[in-house]
């Protein structure tokens, strides 16, 4: 702790702190911008660290890499387009208070959850790096197999008034997933020929397409003359962070465990402690409607998990996903190699790059606060104009993350898709789910088949503690639906319950 | 993120009915026409899941879900209003088209913008866009849309592809 805290004496140079300042604020931006992940900016900022030194350059791209994960969750909560795929949960609390007119009092809970997560993965750095990798590493294809498992039962709480709907969309979701080359044995599928679909269905298109083409044509419905937008704090202050401070503490923990495990990231750990949180919280009904601890969930795991995926490469020299391989290729350029060897004989780059993590987060919190007003802003644009930008946007947005039209036919049939079951009124966060976790599933279940003789042989301790929290999202919406009927019969209040409707 | 149920009329419940039907209809079929292909992968290789196993199962799973629904929504049409009874289409009912014709009008990108260029598609659809959509249309809001769009487009197109290095399609007639 000690080394912590005299790393962080170091970074409190005028020249790091504005380089930090300037590298989450143009992670921001970038992850603002639809196709533009976290992941692409750090990769278009790799090329200039290899002229500085290894701290500022490290320092920039966790600056970008913080940034960038907070900044998707910026148009999630404005505009309904998630610009990571990280921010996939955020959007559904997040863009349904942001139309309630709490556009300002969404981006302020999402940045403190954010700072809150980050703070929270940078000690669990400076403190508990080898148990967490040492967690992280005891994975095989059982514990993963548990973990995609447990990460889709979250369709069941996504997929309110009925399972069945959110299981279609989700089902097609995963099938959507499986078109172009198999992972384990290199055959292509559902191509028709087409050398596009070869390549598979890319998950931005697919994302922009469904969350935000919905949201703008029904928008067009209603008359745009009779729509005041309000931007407001809705009376939110620092004593309205305190009902939401259990939620994000479990989903900072979250974070930093699915962070830790190489190959899950931001993502599914949003995805996982949205899903935690609505069993565990009172309010966990409301999810969904644009409640702000649906939100904090999401956030918090979503930030905390950039600091998880950076433990197995500093204490392991492992890359748990595609930043942390960007920064491990940074290291080597300037001949250093993460991992037990680089804590022995650089501890001092090492506890500088913790310390780093939650100044970069200190950054993240005070950029977010000032501009979420300015921010929020956005949505007083007129609607005429607003539309054409956002549509832009999400062409554009398809278009750059494999420089195809094709992705911008799929971002347009999976939009007029996506209005469809919007006005069926089927839920469709459970399509994105689908497209996310399907490949991971249908590997690791490829995987178990070879490392498994039997069924039985398919539970380990860790496994059996995570099939254990998979069956909780399915068991306690039919445990509950089994009492609900009972308990209205015996209160005798049949049809005076208002049956709050919950689609996500 | 779907909006709360607001209250439907007799006819539009009739036609929500029948898009669902169509649409569950439309998911069977297309299952039909993939089980072939996802069989032609091979459902096993020397005893371990073959390529073809897992879209075949998600495909088995897709047909008795969504025939579970079909079946759900036949049996519930009891409920629903006569035919007979419709009231006629009020202009509330028919506003589905201006969002249809603005989603279908994006297919505009993929089949023109390989030969206009992004900056010219991007100009026009926007300007043309915010035309439609303002409610007024005198001489100077039209020029202050062809401003907006103007901007939007050079400052979309200067963002991705000078500071992101995103290779934006240049048009093949235009040359922009």
């Amino acid at each position: 702790m000690e080394l912590f805290v005299s790393s962080l004496v170091v970074l409190f140079e005028p020249q790091l702190l504005l380089l930090l300042f300037a590298s989450v604020a143009v992670g921001i931006c970038a992850g603002a911008l639809p196709g533009i992940s976290a992941t692409m900016g750090v990769a278009i900022a790799s090329p200039l660290t290899f002229t500085m030194e290894p701290l500022p350059g490290l320092l920039m791209l966790i600056g970008i890499y913080c940034g960038g994960v907070f900044g998707g969750s910026l148009s999630a909560i404005i505009l309904g387009i998630p610009g990571t795929p990280g921010a996939v949960a955020t959007a559904f609390d997040g863009y349904p208070m942001s139309q309630r007119g709490e556009a300002g009092k969404a981006i302020g809970i999402a940045t403190v959850s954010s700072f809150l997560g980050g703070a929270f993965a940078a000690i669990v750095l400076a403190l508990l790096s080898y148990p967490v990798a040492s967690f992280a590493l005891a994975f095989g294809p059982r514990e993963y197999l548990a973990l995609v498992v447990f990460a889709l039962t979250a369709i069941a709480s996504l997929s309110g008034d009925s399972f069945l709907k959110g299981a279609l969309v989700g089902l097609i979701g995963m099938f959507i997933a499986t078109i172009g080359i198999d992972e384990t044995f290199g055959v292509s599928r559902f191509h028709y020929g087409s050398e596009f679909l070869v390549g598979g269905i890319s998950f931005v298109p697919v994302m922009i397409g469904l969350f935000a083409i919905p949201e703008v044509l029904s928008g067009l419905r209603t008359d745009a003359s009779a729509i005041t937008t309000r931007v407001c704090g809705g009376g939110w202050g620092l004593a309205g962070l305190g009902p939401l401070l259990p939620a994000q503490l479990r989903s900072a923990g979250i974070g930093v465990a699915v962070g830790a495990v190489p190959g899950a990231g931001a993502d599914i750990a949003a995805i996982v402690s949205y899903s935690q949180g609505k069993i565990w919280s009172r309010n966990g009904a409301e999810f969904g409607t644009g409640h702000p601890e649906g939100l904090a969930s999401a956030e918090t795991a979503n930030n905390a998990a950039t600091g998880g995926t950076l433990i197995p490469l500093l204490t392991l020299g492992i890359p748990g996903g595609a930043v942390a391989a960007i920064m491990l290729g940074t290291f080597m350029t300037h001949g250093l190699q993460p991992g037990p060897l680089l804590l022995e004989r650089n501890p001092d780059l090492v506890y500088q790059i913790f310390a780093g993590f939650l100044l970069a987060n200190i950054a993240l919190l005070v950029l977010g606060l000032a501009s979420a007003g300015l921010l929020a802003r956005v949505l007083q644009i007129p609607r005429y104009l607003l539309t054409p930008s956002i549509l832009l946007l999400c062409v554009i947005g398809s278009f750059a993350m494999r420089n195809s039209i094709a992705d911008v036919a799929i971002m347009i049939g999976v939009g007029l898709f996506g209005y469809l079951l919007l006005q069926l009124r089927y839920p469709r966060a459970p399509l994105a789910l689908g497209v996310i976790l399907g490949p991971m599933f249908e590997a690791e279940f490829a995987r178990t088949t070879l490392v498994i003789n039997h069924w039985s042989e398919l539970f380990t301790p860790i496994s059996s503690v995570i099939w254990l929290l998979a069956a909780i999202p399915i068991a306690v919406p039919l445990f509950l639906a089994r009492r609900r009927p009972r308990a209205k019969r015996r209160d005798g209040s049949v049809g005076a319950a208002g049956g709050h409707e919950n689609e996500v | 993120m779907e909006r709360a149920g607001t209250e439907r009329t007799g006819a539009e419940h009739n036609r929500t009915t029948r898009l669902e039907w169509t649409m569950l209809a439309a998911i069977l079929a297309a299952v039909a026409l993939l089980v072939p292909e996802a069989l032609r992968a091979r459902l096993w290789i020397s005893g371990l899941p073959g390529p073809g196993l897992y879209p075949t199962m998600l495909l088995g799973l897709i047909a008795a879900v969504g025939g579970v629904l079909l079946c759900a929504s036949f049996l519930t049409r009891r409920g629903a209003v006569k035919a007979a009874h419709e009231p006629k289409a009020s202009p509330r009912d028919r506003a589905w088209l201006r969002p249809l014709g603005v989603g279908l009008s994006l297919l505009l990108f993929p089949l023109v913008m390989p030969f206009l260029g992004f900056r010219v598609v991007s100009f026009v659809y926007a300007m043309a866009l915010a035309l439609v959509l303002s409610p007024v249309r005198d001489l100077r809001r039209v020029a202050m849309i062809v401003g907006f769009a103007a901007v939007l487009a050079v400052g979309l197109h200067f963002l991705f592809a000078r500071v992101f290095n995103v290779v934006l399609p240049v048009g093949s007639l235009s040359g922009l």
